[in-house]
């Protein structure tokens, strides 16, 4: 068995040389030294590198000296193996030997080809074998993504707000810098989700109060501006610092947006904290001369109520005059009116007897409830005023005469009227005709005492209508109609008759500066918080007092079942007669009312309108 | 890679420093873990302060905490970006750049917490949202790249078997040169299959295949699923050309799929830096965008 050893290079042309020549061992010598059996010249080869061995059937062995690697079929080994039919190819540097079975005339030899070539740049390898040539440069994408999203969502939305400006309503079309939408408007507000400049008036100027008076036109102040600047308490050195960095940017102190937030999601705008009202009135006396009391928690520091109640119902220019009373100093009040609850609500007196007489008619019970006089407003917040006609009149009559089956009631809320029907009354009717003076009379000897009757009756006649005088003081004195329930001016001339009414004021607002919401309460017994069935004079103020409340009530957190209550749900920022932020805001009871009529003013049949 | 994997743990032979015995330290095992228990203690400072601080009605990028965060948030974004400038000059000791990656890739991780905790967990259709979209997602790749890295150098190394790329191809060559040697005698029919064969590299296909590192069908293992159909006969004097083209097809085809697993274990190794750098960039023109946004209409 004997080697051809075929050396292959190429002409710059790329014609191929093959230099051929029979080597006749058994083992083959390589290496860079010109007594090896093949000679690779290249100073990456040492001078004897790798030995070739004939192992028989066409079987060699290639064995590296002193472990030099050498590549055998492409893998890095010491040692290896070659089928000459099968064919292999060893590598040794830049040098590849191709082993082969050789054909034709060299028919049982084994050739050995040796090429060299430099093989590929390792620069050109690692870009192949690297991903950059499937998927699109890191660079080429990174400006592309660049460029879309500030193209998209920084130039295109500040086009929109060019283009809009100044524009009374925009286009329902969709506009760039709804993109910029950092959370859903709440419900309130919906309608101007596609329009940012309606509040966003300038760019990097934060949204101003003038923006949203645009639409609220009819807010009113807390109170004035100086009054709350200086009740402000000392502010911690983290808010001092929070104040003083807003202060740099150009935002707004105690501006609409300070509470009032948008962008936090659908539905109702959520109530400003507690601890924004807190802010202020805790401690606020020590800050600010002020009628308005310390209080920072319902549950905790709340000053007990204080009502306005009435003390007169009418001064001498016919005006009610109030008073606002803590309920810790047992108030008074003067609605002008004489009315014992006591009486009224009693389960065993005759008003309870002439309750059950009338219950066919008017659908009383055992005895008088409150229902049966006080009719709720249709808010159901308050409760309708009393009228003499709806609430008094069914037991309390006016009945004076009856002409056929008619019977005249006196005219109630009119004295002058009532005056002057009595008068009517003495003068047209004439006194009951005596016995002894009809037809039908036993006759007496003697005219004497017919005579006599005759005068007498003549003299009754002539004088009835005097008797009126004294009909219409008694209907305005003690045991009189009107004065059960009245109190009576008596008439400043001595002698005169022109007696006059207090008016009747009703008061259907205590708590002015509060909210209370009788709705609210239904599930409550009227018992529960107003004692009205032991109060005996109608001066009583029936209001409960705070404790009452903190029953069920807790402030801003609760550690058992109590309600959370903070400020919104009785306080109103606004100072308007409208309902509570929180109270307008709960929509599980519904549409809560703006606002409700106030009767404090209002006077039965004032004395102006007679 | 003419290393044995990138040993990111540290459990690499000892070396030699100032006649020292130091332990080789991956970045994430940097200083047993600095940098780690940093973020850990960063994210759960943050994530307590987030339930604590009563923020009402609710927590928002608006409010101090909101800001405070989205301020931290982009500084941090900004210095993890700068790991791309910074890469390009190694420097030992406690600046190194090994320090620096391994502080780059936890805090990253505690992004993911400022980042969200800025948004307040409101989320919608709007650029602020595109913003906290794009940095979860490089973040994300960057965990699968820390991850790719832990795990696919050994499988890398395995599978390449002491060759080297350049040795690969060098194979897949020379076995190219014999099969065209030995397939001359062949018919016009087995040649133009043998010709497929010839043609067929392991870079063909897109990204797809590359990361799944298989061809399904090749001209190579066609050529050989036919010549080993072939009926052998007794005494044809082809057999032997048959059964070298036989072998040659199939050390090919083992070349093949050798470069092929190479392939796509490289490819595991850089795809999620071709969507981590580019969306870093998304990531800062969206932040821009989201930070000129909140005060253009604030």
């Amino acid at each position: 068995m004997s080697f051809i050893v075929r050396y292959r290079s190429r002409t710059s042309g790329g014609r191929e040389i093959v230099r051929a020549s029979p080597v006749d061992k058994r083992a083959l010598k390589i290496g860079r030294s010109t007594d090896s059996d093949i000679v690779l010249t290249d100073l990456g080869v040492t001078l004897h590198h790798a030995t070739i061995r004939d192992l028989g059937r066409n079987l060699l062995s290639v064995e590296g000296e002193k472990n030099l690697p050498i590549s055998v079929n492409g893998r890095s080994t010491a040692r290896a193996d070659i089928n000459a039919i099968r064919g292999g190819s060893i590598r040794i540097g830049p040098h590849r030997l191709d082993v082969a079975m050789g054909t034709g005339e060299e028919e049982g030899r084994i050739v050995i080809t040796v090429d060299r070539d430099e093989g590929p740049e390792p620069i050109s390898v690692r870009r192949l074998f690297s991903l950059g040539r499937t998927v699109p440069g890191k660079r080429v994408s990174a400006w592309t993504f660049v460029t879309l999203i500030l193209v998209s969502c920084l130039a295109w939305p500040i086009y929109s707000y060019v283009s809009n400006k100044g524009v009374e309503e925009r286009a329902d079309v969709f506009h760039g810098d709804t993109l910029w939408i950092s959370g859903s408007m709440s419900d309130a507000h919906a309608n101007l989700a596609n329009d940012c400049q309606a509040c966003h008036v300038e760019a990097f100027v934060s949204v101003r109060d003038s923006a949203c008076l645009e639409c609220h036109t009819d807010i009113p102040d807390h109170a004035e501006a100086d009054r709350m600047a200086i009740s402000e308490p000392e502010l911690g050195a983290g808010r001092a610092f929070l104040r003083a960095v807003a202060k740099t940017f150009n935002r707004p102190e105690r501006s609409c947006a300070s509470c009032h937030l948008e962008h936090e999601g659908a539905g109702e705008m959520a109530a400003a904290p507690q601890q924004f009202c807190a802010d202020c009135h805790t401690d606020m006396d020590t800050r600010l001369t002020t009628d308005v009391l310390n209080a920072h928690d319902f549950g905790e520091d709340h000053p007990e109520f204080r009502p306005r109640i009435m003390t007169r119902p009418a001064d001498e220019n016919g005006m009610a005059r109030y008073r606002r009373v803590s309920i810790e100093d047992d108030p008074e009040e003067n609605t002008g009116l004489k009315f014992p609850h006591e009486l009224h609500l009693s389960e065993t007196n005759g008003v309870a007897r002439m309750a059950q007489r009338l219950s066919g008619t008017y659908g009383f019970r055992e005895a008088l409830e409150c229902a049966d006089c006080h009719v709720p407003t249709p808010d159901r917040t308050r409760f309708e005023p009393i009228t003499m006609e709806a609430n008094c009149q069914m037991c309390h009559s006016l009945a004076f005469d009856r002409i056929g089956g008619t019977i005249r009631t006196l005219r109630h809320g009119e004295p002058e009227m009532v005056i002057a029907d009595i008068r009517a009354f003495y003068r047209n009717t004439a006194p009951r005709r005596p016995i002894d003076l009809s037809g039908m009379e036993r006759r007496r000897p003697g005219d004497d005492s017919r005579a006599r009757t005759v005068g007498r009756y003549q003299f009754a006649a002539r004088t009835r209508y005097a008797r009126a005088d004294d009909a219409i003081r008694a209907v305005f004195s003690r045991d009189g109609a009107c004065y059960d329930c009245h109190a009576v001016e008596r008439p400043r001339i001595r002698g005169s008759l022109s007696f006059d009414i207090v008016p009747v004021r009703q008061i259907s607002r205590y708590m002015h500066a509060g909210w209370f919401d009788h709705g609210a309460h239904e599930t409550e017994d009227c018992a529960t918080c107003h004692e009205a069935d032991t109060s005996e004079e109608a001066s009583d103020v029936l209001l409960p007092g705070i404790e009452t409340c903190r029953e069920c009530h807790a402030g801003g957190s609760t550690s058992g079942d109590e309600i959370v209550s903070t400020c919104a749900m009785c306080h109103n920022y606004h100072a308007d007669d409208a309902a509570p932020y929180l109270v307008r805001a709960r929509n599980n009871r519904g549409q809560r009312p703006r606002s409700v009529r106030d009767y404090g003013s209002l006077a039965i049949n004032p004395r102006a309108d007679r | 890679m003419a290393t044995r994997g990138a040993d990111l743990g540290g459990s690499g032979a000892d070396t030699r420093r100032h006649g020292l015995p130091t332990r080789h330290e991956g970045f994430l095992r940097y200083r047993d873990g600095y940098w780690g228990k940093m973020a850990l203690g960063i994210s759960i400072t943050l994530i307590v302060a987030y339930l604590l601080i009563d923020v009402e009605p609710r927590h928002n990028g608006g409010s101090w905490l909101g800001y405070t965060l989205g301020t931290v948030g982009v500084l941090l974004i900004l210095w993890l970006t700068m790991l791309g400038v910074r890469k390009r000059a190694m420097t030992p000791g406690r600046w190194s750049l090994k320090a620096w990656t391994s502080a780059h890739v936890y805090l990253g991780l505690a992004l993911m917490v400022i980042g969200t905790l800025h948004t307040g967990f409101q989320l919608g259709w709007n650029v602020h949202t595109l913003a906290w979209v794009l940095m979860m997602i490089v973040i994300v790749t960057g965990i699968f790249g820390i991850s790719v890295y832990s795990l696919m150098p050994r499988r890398l190394s395995d599978n390449r078997d002491e060759t080297t790329e350049v040795q690969m191809l060098e194979t897949l060559s020379d076995i190219d040169r014999q099969l065209f040697d030995a397939a001359q005698p062949l018919d016009a029919g087995p040649a133009a299959m043998m010709q497929e064969a010839l043609d067929e590299t392991a870079f063909d296909g897109g990204l797809r295949q590359r990361l799944g590192g298989r061809s399904r069908g090749g001209a190579t293992a066609r050529a050989l699923a036919e010549f080993r159909a072939r009926p052998m006969s007794a005494d044809d004097p082809d057999d032997k050309m048959y059964d070298r083209l036989e072998a040659l097809l199939a050390r090919k085809q083992a070349a093949l799929s050798r470069i092929r697993q190479h392939l796509r274990i490289k490819a595991l190794l850089q795809i999620w830096l071709y969507i981590h750098v580019p969306v870093t960039f998304a990531l800062l023109a969206a932040l821009s965008a989201h930070i000129v946004s909140v005060f253009f209409y604030w």
